[in-house]
């Protein structure tokens, strides 16, 4: 009998490594940025134009031109969120057409042009 | 030598001296008595003349040396502007005619001359050399005094007598002659001589007065009653000072109109008539034409015969560029082609070229060879194309008074030849034209200023030399059907006939510069002929009003100005209603349209009643509603009647998320309305305003998912309580995304919740521990979600310890089953 059980040992510690190492396969890490807007750690060129944006406002464009404020604030939580979730190529496009409704907005006080089309 | 008898020599002394002492008494005499003559014809001035014109008069210098000149410089007249001579003197120089009486300073004296002093001690500067004596006047003192000159009416006594209230004023000579004397009553002085005068005054006032040693009785001022009749701008009696003239008179009548006969003036006084030519007077400037006027006298202008006896305003220019010929008879007629056709004045010896001259010369279409000259009823003929260039006299004819001269058109006498083609009818210019070269049809149409509106174009005929007829289609031709044009031959006669009368007037009679159009939704909509003192009322009126259906709010006048059609709105509904001025509607002109737009009958009907519905006054409503679609909309409507219109919010409308879009408004404006909160609280603060242009939406309650793009929609799987797509906002974090999906089921492992995020450089997953994160809060735990992502959450049967607890409990009881087997086997 004393035989036996040591002759179940092995395939017992066997099977029990087995099962252990198939019950640890890996879980991705946890994700970042889904409420980044909240925070304040954003890139210092992303922070500048979210000021410009915010003295606009300030200056009355989410009365005067709402529809771009309106896009212009989605795209800055955009930018904010891919950048704190490290989207990088993401952070650059989104970015790019930020400054381009900001700088659209901003013209208006000195120009007649009409907003300038979206850039997707 | 004989010695003369001493008392006889004392005789003769005595002689000699009581001689010479006659000689220089008869020369004393002589001087006296020239001095006592100047002294009556000059007599002292006793007060200063109120007012001095510049005609006044001096006496007569006439001498009765017929060897003196007739003129004289007369620098030694003294003009002097107050009485006394020592004041300031003004030496002129007029002239003096001596065969004339009385004289007159035809030099201007100035306004503040009160006297004129002639020194005839001073030799004049004369011409040729004269004997001096005759100008060794003595000094003659003033000349004429208005105190010597007999009273007239018009004249002004002042009548002064200190202590009476009474006098002390001006007394005027009426025009009967007479004065008005307090309480004496009425005396007759006109005629009267101013001392005659004083002394019947004296008489006069004696009767009730006591006391008349101050009587005072001076002339003030002297006017003249005169009466201006005729073709002068205000004809009536007029009043002028003593010294007036015809001039002053014509002028005091508002002076000439247009159309007086100037050489015929007249004078009436009393029975006698003097006429006299004005215009001479005008062009010469010599008094002694007109007459010295007198009171009571009547002076009257006279019209032209030119005239004519119809009373009608005329331009005077015009008249007179028609001739100047005053008298029917005498003058000489002119017409035909000359620039001024007209009557002329005849003057001896003037000829049938000055005639032509005053006639503004010939036209370039005349035939100076062929002008008939038509002299006491003889006919004549007169080249004036070989008189200029021989010069011979002897062609030019005589002319007498009446001639009647004819220029004739060198057309005419083309028409005569055979090289000429006719074009009549409905042309701008018929006439006959002449063939030459290659000139065809539509060259002579051309000439002739082609068809008139009026024209039958598309059958003008053409009648040949040789009697036969052809006929042409214009307008064929034009587009390119018809036959070419006709060959025109030498005497051809080229006809284009009117358009067929027809029972109602052609509207193209009415030029478009008179006529108004109205269009849309009246009873008689057409072209109305339009005069400017019409409204747009009377414009309705004409066209039968509107329509049931016509939208009187919005009518349209389109205005043509600066060849620029305008648009301008007018709101007759309003104007019916508030009222207002006449002056405050739109003024219509000739040329304008007028529309009456229509208002939809239902909006179930086509859409094609709709899209006449101008924009701006529409409201726009879509979405959840029974009949979504454009609505006409005037200020007077609220959101609640554009929805009621619209058959009002479906079952499956949304009515908390209602959106309003202000359009035409500055800036962007969306309002959104909680309908289902009015319905709960009646608050009529949480309805909208709505204008026309606003668009309202009312959303569906049951969102179509489907119908979202994957890359729009997040999918969420798993122990998740309602699985599916669903719509995102980047303002929504994963904690929304699993409210909205229910929240994980029982079953779910929250702790693993798997995000599979869809960038631009690949595709990562991550995790969330929604337990984790609802211990602690951190946001920073949060991973982003875009859309296009997928969030799994696991079932708990998926974690670890149950794959290990699972995989183990299976292995032990595999161990066991063999260990078992082996065990039994032995």
């Amino acid at each position: 009998m004393r035989i036996c059980i040591r002759k179940l040992i092995t395939p017992i510690i066997f099977s029990a490594l087995c099962t252990m190492n198939a019950a640890c396969t890996p879980w991705p890490i946890e994700g970042t940025g889904g409420f980044a807007e909240r925070r304040s750690s954003v890139s210092p060129e992303l922070s500048d134009l979210a000021n410009r944006l915010k003295y606009a406002i300030e200056q009355g464009a989410r009365t005067s031109y709402a529809a771009q404020t309106a896009e212009a604030e989605l795209q800055l939580t955009r930018a904010q969120r891919t950048w704190d979730a490290g989207f990088i190529e993401d952070y650059t496009k989104n970015y790019q057409i930020l400054e381009v409704l900001v700088r659209d907005i901003e013209s208006h006080g000195t120009s007649t042009q009409g907003p300038r089309k979206r850039i997707n | 030598m004989k010695k003369l008898n001493p008392s006889r020599s004392k005789f003769l002394r005595i002689s000699l001296a009581l001689l010479v002492l006659g000689s220089m008494i008869l020369l004393a005499l002589s001087e006296t008595v020239i001095s006592i003559v100047w002294a009556q014809e000059f007599p002292s001035i006793t007060k200063p003349y109120s007012r001095i014109s510049n005609n006044f008069k001096i006496p007569d210098l006439r001498h009765s040396d017929p060897e003196l000149p007739a003129t004289i410089i007369a620098s030694q007249v003294d003009l002097f502007t107050s009485g006394p001579e020592t004041d300031r003197a003004v030496t002129g120089n007029f002239s003096f005619l001596p065969t004339q009486t009385p004289h007159e300073f035809t030099t201007p004296l100035p306004n503040d001359v009160k006297a004129i002093l002639v020194d005839l001690n001073k030799p004049a500067t004369l011409p040729t050399a004269l004997p001096e004596e005759k100008f060794r006047f003595a000094k003659a003192d003033i000349t004429g005094s208005l105190s010597e000159s007999e009273l007239r009416i018009g004249d002004i006594l002042t009548i002064t007598l200190p202590g009476e209230v009474a006098f002390n004023k001006d007394f005027p000579v009426d025009r009967k002659g007479q004065l008005i004397l307090p309480e004496a009553g009425s005396l007759v002085v006109a005629g009267m001589t101013i001392e005659k005068a004083r002394s019947e005054i004296r008489g006069k006032l004696s009767r009730i007065y006591r006391d008349l040693e101050r009587l005072n009785i001076v002339i003030k001022e002297r006017r003249l009653f005169i009466t201006v009749l005729g073709y002068v701008k205000t004809p009536g009696p007029i009043e002028l000072s003593g010294d007036g003239t015809v001039q002053t008179a014509i002028a005091a009548a508002g002076g000439l109109t247009q159309g007086a006969q100037l050489d015929r003036i007249k004078v009436r006084r009393g029975t006698q008539e003097l006429v006299f030519d004005y215009k001479k007077y005008l062009d010469t400037g010599d008094i002694n034409i007109l007459p010295e006027l007198k009171p009571l006298d009547v002076v009257f202008v006279p019209a032209s015969p030119r005239t004519g006896n119809v009373q009608i305003d005329f331009d005077g220019r015009t008249l007179s560029e028609a001739g100047d010929g005053a008298e029917d008879r005498s003058a000489v007629k002119i017409f035909g082609e000359v620039n001024k056709p007209g009557t002329f004045a005849y003057k001896e010896g003037a000829t049938v070229v000055d005639i032509i001259m005053r006639a503004g010369g010939v036209s370039r279409y005349s035939s100076v060879e062929q002008i008939h000259v038509l002299n006491n009823g003889v006919p004549s003929m007169f080249n004036l194309d070989a008189y200029l260039q021989s010069g011979d006299k002897n062609i030019l004819p005589e002319l007498k008074q009446g001639a009647t001269i004819f220029v004739p058109k060198q057309n005419d006498q083309l028409k005569q030849g055979s090289n000429s083609v006719f074009v009549m009818g409905e042309v701008q210019r018929p006439g006959s034209f002449e063939l030459k070269g290659k000139t065809g049809f539509i060259d002579l149409l051309a000439n002739a200023g082609g068809p008139t509106r009026y024209a039958e174009t598309n059958n003008i005929r053409i009648l040949r030399s040789d009697g036969t007829l052809a006929s042409f289609n214009l307008p064929a031709f034009t587009e390119g059907k018809g036959s070419p044009p006709p060959e025109i031959r030498l005497g051809d006669a080229i006809f284009v006939p009117g358009k067929a009368e027809t029972n109602e007037p052609s509207w193209l009679k009415i030029a478009p510069t008179r006529a108004v159009q109205m269009i849309g939704a009246v009873n008689r909509p057409g072209r109305v002929e339009w005069s400017d003192e019409m409204s747009i009322l009377d414009l309705l009126s004409q066209a039968g009003g509107p329509i049931a259906l016509a939208d009187v709010a919005n009518i349209q006048i389109l205005k043509n100005q600066n060849d620029r059609a305008q648009p301008i709105k007018f709101n007759l509904e309003k104007f019916l209603s508030e009222g207002g001025a006449i002056s405050a509607l739109p003024k219509i002109h000739a040329g304008y349209v007028v529309n009456v737009p229509v208002l939809p009958v239902s909006p179930n009907d086509t859409k094609g009643s709709w899209a006449r519905l101008s924009s701006d006054v529409s409201i726009y409503i879509m979405g959840q509603v029974g009949i979504p679609g454009r609505y006409a909309f005037t200020g007077n409507l609220s959101f609640l009647d554009i929805l009621s219109a619209a058959n009002g919010p479906t079952t499956n409308a949304d009515i908390r998320n209602i959106r309003v879009s202000h359009r035409g408004r500055k800036g962007s404006f969306v309002s959104k309305v909680n309908l289902a909160r009015y319905f709960e609280t009646g608050d009529d603060t949480l309805l909208p305003k709505v204008r026309a242009g606003d668009v309202i939406f009312i959303p569906d309650r049951n969102k179509e998912w489907l119908e979202d793009r994957k890359e729009a929609t997040i999918r969420v799987l798993g122990a998740i309580n309602k699985p599916g797509r669903y719509r995102w906002s980047d303002d929504m974090t994963i904690l929304d995304l699993l409210a909205e999906a229910g929240g994980p089921r029982g079953d779910a492992l929250d702790s693993k919740i798997l995000v599979v995020n869809f960038k631009a450089d690949g595709e990562q997953a991550r995790l969330f521990d929604l337990f984790s994160f609802a211990k602690t809060g951190d946001i920073s735990k949060l991973p982003i979600v875009r859309a296009g992502d997928l969030v799994y959450v696991p079932n708990a049967s998926q974690s670890e310890m149950k794959i290990f607890t699972d995989l183990l409990q299976t292995g032990v009881s595999a161990v066991s089953t063999g260990a078992l087997i082996k065990t039994l086997g032995k």
